[in-house]
């Protein structure tokens, strides 16, 4: 799978700086420069979130909860 | 030798008492005959290092007082004004197995003089005037006191220090003084027995006389002290207190305003007539072991009565037997009456009793099944919480006739076993707010047809009914403007009719939310007042209701459709206003997880249409898992984000959308800014919504699922800079 790290409002924060951040998880994604130019392939899910040092933020895990 | 002075927190401590045992005098005491014309005190050297007594005594010819300090030395006193006359111990008094030593102090004129005042102060060097005074004993013999003051053990007197040893005062025969016996004793907490006079008839006042006296465990008047006025927090905070005789008639007195607050061993009282009392605020408030009172009698004339808390927090209370009528024209004040009456079961108010406030009146009393409430109170204008949280109470007659207006707001809050109440159709109601709420024993309420010009709020109403079947909203209710949550959580409320003519509405949020047994609902024809969110989860979570059709006209200040109709999984068919909601800017949720939902009419009325508008419409999870609706949904706003999506294991049927508005300045939102995975749409209509967006640079559309994904033409859509995933 790819994903993609966006600097902006979403489920996720940064884990040092607490700042708000999105991802996005997709098999394929057909950008202007081509095919998943910007986006990163890692095996899991949580390696992603690893690679990018973000966490679900606690609010949508008590959601989830 | 020295003098214990113990430190100010523990010296209360000395002398535990047992309120079980009553009061025995120590026996190794310094022994005291009464003698008749003599003032004797039993002193100890605990306290004060050094005494003064204060004297005024009368003074025929050359007689004079004397002060024998039961030590050896007596004072002579030969000025008849006030004197102060002090003394320090230097020798040993007589020992007491409680580790102190006690002295008799005797006060006594020569033949023919006469005391009228001996009281212990401090000396003038010990300015402290809460330093503890040794005191344990005070005898008046037969001494006639002119002033009760005079006599004055006030713990908290500015000139005579604090008593905490003092435990038994044995006064005159005779009180024929003329003013008050206010706060003689406040706060003598180990008090045990005062002997009262045989005659005093002269009291007018007991202001606080014995507040405080924690030790006291009874009390007995004298048979003619029936002047007195003034029973304010007479006996307030008398935890031993198991018992006090009164006077059989106490018409004089205007108050007895906490007269037992904190009573808490006393259990039964009968109080005399008392036909001039106008105030017994708290009275009895906080008493805990309080059974049964009988009041005989109330005012005898024509004026307002303050009962306000009388029995407030008499959590052992069972009955309240009250004069079978009351005298015509007695307007009582009856504000938390019982509040905290836990243990009362039934209550049978007076004939002719009338309020103009019975707020709170049984509020908490948790055990309270039966009210005999007159059927006219003709003054009644404030019934608010006045059974909230009564969880016993199963039903409850009202009275027929009430005041002009009446405010009901939390009136039934949290009655859990009423079920049912019919309010009569006289009453013109001010306030329903909470009314209900949390009544989940109700089947039926019935409210009154009459002019409700005043009632403008709903708030609460019957939130939490989960028992109640029917409701009919009268005609009259056209000012309510206020419905916010009104039905929520009503669990098996079937169908709800608002009068057509229910057009002051400004808010309605939530007012359905969670009511799982919802069919149908007709709303008023017009709600044109609704402020910006006044219909936010409205029916969120109505999972049987199956269409919902809002009024054609709406207000134009409407700005959000959140959570609309969100949760509601029966809902088949959602008809949004015709009239243009240009202000709408926010549909988060609006038909989330509305799972039978097929048809959304007039989606092209969401928000304002115009190419040049500012306005980007919220649409976060505007309808996930909507599964069935089907056609095509248009929309001519502008958006931030929309999520339409279905998911991995059941495509959304949507076959096609329209998004026409191609203005700049949309798609702020987060990624992705637009989700259409897992719909029904194929490629020609994915195809549509590619050529539908505008040029914007880094947004991201999700067609993970849809039906057209393989066929379509992403290039449509990356030309203009978007990322298309799936």
């Amino acid at each position: 799978m790819i994903y993609k790290l966006f600097i902006e409002d979403g489920e996720f924060q940064d884990i040092d700086t607490k700042e708000p951040r999105n991802m996005m998880e997709a098999e394929i994604a057909y950008t202007p420069d081509g095919i998943n130019v910007g986006w990163d392939e890692f095996n899991s899910k949580d390696e992603a979130m690893s690679h990018y040092n973000i966490q679900v933020k606690p609010e949508v895990l008590n959601e989830e909860e | 030798m020295a003098f214990i002075i113990p430190n100010q927190t523990s010296y209360v401590l000395q002398r535990p008492v047992d309120p079980q045992s009553g009061w025995t005098r120590q026996p190794d005491w310094v022994s005291v005959v009464d003698t008749p014309g003599e003032v004797q005190f039993v002193v100890t050297n605990m306290g004060v290092s050094a005494y003064t007594i204060n004297t005024v005594f009368t003074k025929p010819a050359s007689q004079n007082l004397y002060i024998d300090w039961g030590d050896g030395t007596i004072d002579t006193v030969s000025t008849a004004t006030t004197t102060n006359t002090s003394h320090t111990y230097i020798t040993s008094g007589t020992p007491c197995s409680r580790g102190y030593d006690t002295y008799k102090v005797r006060v006594y004129v020569d033949s023919g003089a006469r005391i009228t005042t001996c009281r212990f102060g401090i000396t003038p060097t010990q300015t402290n005037s809460g330093y503890p005074i040794g005191v344990l004993e005070a005898y008046y013999g037969d001494v006639t006191v002119n002033e009760p003051n005079q006599i004055n053990f006030v713990s908290s007197s500015s000139f005579f220090g604090v008593y905490p040893y003092l435990e038994y005062v044995k006064l005159p025969v005779t009180m024929s003084g003329t003013s008050g016996f206010d706060s003689t004793f406040s706060g003598c907490r180990v008090l045990a027995k005062v002997e009262m006079p045989t005659s005093a008839a002269n009291i007018t006042t007991c202001n606080l006389a014995f507040q405080n006296c924690s030790a006291l465990q009874s009390i007995a008047l004298p048979s003619d002290a029936t002047n007195i006025t003034n029973f304010n927090g007479t006996f307030s905070t008398c935890v031993s207190l198991t018992g006090a005789t009164l006077p059989t008639t106490l018409n004089l007195v205007t108050t007895v305003s906490s007269m037992f607050a904190t009573c808490n061993s006393l259990t039964t009282i009968k109080l005399p007539p008392m036909l001039s009392c106008t105030n017994y605020a708290s009275m009895f408030s906080a008493s805990y072991s309080l059974i049964t009172v009988e009041i005989p009698s109330f005012h005898s004339g024509t004026t307002t009565v303050d009962i306000n808390s009388m029995f407030i927090n008499c959590r052992s209370l069972e009955y309240v037997k009250f004069p079978t009528t009351v005298t015509a024209g007695n307007t009582f004040l009856a504000n938390a009456m019982f509040n905290g009456c836990s243990n009362l079961k039934s209550c049978i108010l007076p004939t002719n009793f009338n309020a103009t406030t019975m707020s709170a009146m049984f509020s908490s009393c948790i055990s309270l099944s039966s009210v005999t409430l007159p059927t006219s109170i003709p003054s009644l204008t404030d019934m608010s919480s006045m059974f909230s949280s009564c969880h016993n109470l199963q039903e409850i007659t009202l009275p027929t006739t009430i005041g002009a207006t009446v405010a009901m707001n939390s009136m039934f809050l949290t009655c859990s076993a009423l079920s049912e109440v019919i309010v009569p159709s006289s009453y013109n109601i001010t306030l329903l707010q909470q009314c209900f709420i949390n009544c989940t024993n109700i089947r039926k309420i019935e409210l009154p047809n009459n002019a409700q010009n005043s009632l403008t709020s709903m708030l609460s109403m019957c939130s939490s009914c989960t028992n109640l079947q029917s409701i009919v909203l009268p005609t009259s209710l056209t000012s309510v403007n206020n419905l916010s949550s009104a039905f929520q959580n009503c669990n098996n409320l079937e169908s709800l009719t608002f009068p057509a003519t229910m057009n002051s509405v400004t808010t309605m949020t939530s007012i359905c939310s969670g009511c799982v047994s919802l069919i149908s609902v007709t709303l008023p024809t017009s709600m044109t007042s609704l402020t910006t969110t006044g219909l936010a989860s409205a029916f969120n979570g109505a999972a049987a209701l199956k269409t919902l059709t809002l009024p054609t006209t709406v207000s134009t200040g409407l700005n959000s459709y959140d959570s609309l109709a969100a949760n509601s999984p029966s809902l088949e068919t959602l008809t949004l206003p015709t009239t243009q909601t240009t202000a709408i800017t926010t549909i988060n949720q609006m038909v989330n997880n509305c799972s039978s939902l097929k048809t959304l009419n007039n989606s092209q009325f969401i928000g304002n249409t115009s190419t040049g508008s500012t306005v980007y419409i919220n649409g976060s999870n505007f309808s996930v898992n909507a599964f069935e609706m089907t056609g095509t949904t248009d929309f001519y706003c502008k958006f931030s984000i929309l999520q339409m999506n279905g998911n991995v294991t059941t495509q959304a049927k949507l076959t096609a959308l329209r998004l026409r508005n191609g203005g700049t300045g949309q798609y702020g939102g987060t990624s992705p800014q637009i989700n259409i995975s897992y719909t029904s749409l194929n490629a020609a209509a994915l195809d549509q919504v590619f050529t539908d967006l505008p040029t914007i640079v880094s947004k991201t559309i999700n067609i993970t699922g849809a039906s057209g994904a393989a066929g379509c033409t992403r290039a449509i859509a990356t030309a203009k800079g978007w990322t298309v995933t799936g």
